[in-house]
């Protein structure tokens, strides 16, 4: 799974540690998740979503591995 | 996504304090032949099989103070409990069964009679074990991969 959070977080300035915060998961989640080692839990991916107020397909996308 | 099984993250530090101080009781106990006088409940009607100090339940407290004592430092959350951890603590216990069982198996063909009774008493601590480490291990690549 694709994704662009590091864009949406540079539009929205706010650093990994700040939407960490906001979700209450650790600043190493958020790191792994923009590496793309690590796909989010449904409820994760929907909160980082409502943080950026956008749909979740606009951040998170399916690749050909998928 | 709430994990059920665990404790708070302050037992963590009482897992450590117990498992070591009954490890070092243990060995103490294993290798001086150490027992507390008069600590047992059964006293057997005849001793021509197993000695009276078999009944003894030092070696047994030992043992069961280790055994909780990794339990508690398997069950108790990281500070900074989260879903990625929770995916490492999953992988790290599907990693401890099967290194259970392949030792099991490789002791199965090396080992028999009595030495094998023995063996299988250290093997019971094998998949807890197995399991801290790679938690631990995985805990640190990810702060290891977060700082490059």
């Amino acid at each position: 799974m694709k994704n662009n959070l590091r864009i949406q977080r540079a539009i929205k300035n706010i650093t990994q540690a700040e939407l960490a915060e906001l979700i209450s998961v650790s600043r190493q989640t958020i790191n792994t998740i923009e590496s793309g080692k690590y796909v989010p839990s449904t409820v994760l991916a929907l909160k980082i979503a409502k943080v950026f107020a956008a749909p979740l397909e606009t951040i998170f996308e399916l690749d050909e591995n998928d | 996504m709430k994990n059920n099984f665990l404790i708070p993250n302050k037992f963590k530090l009482l897992g450590w304090i117990l498992f070591s101080t009954f490890l070092l009781f243990s060995i103490y106990c294993q290798y001086f032949d150490f027992e507390i006088p008069g600590f047992q409940l059964y006293y057997p009607a005849d001793d021509n099989f197993i000695s009276p100090s078999g009944y003894n339940l030092t070696n047994e407290v030992a043992y069961l103070g280790t055994i909780l004592g990794l339990l508690i430092i398997c069950f108790s959350r990281e500070k900074n409990e989260d879903e990625l951890i929770n995916s490492i603590r999953l992988n790290a216990f599907q990693w401890s069964v099967l290194a259970n069982y392949i030792v099991l198996i490789i002791l199965i063909f090396s080992f028999y009679g009595l030495g094998f009774v023995f063996i299988m008493a250290y093997n019971s601590l094998t998949m807890l074990i197995v399991f801290i480490m790679r938690f631990y291990y995985g805990i640190f690549k990810l702060n290891r991969t977060d700082e490059k």
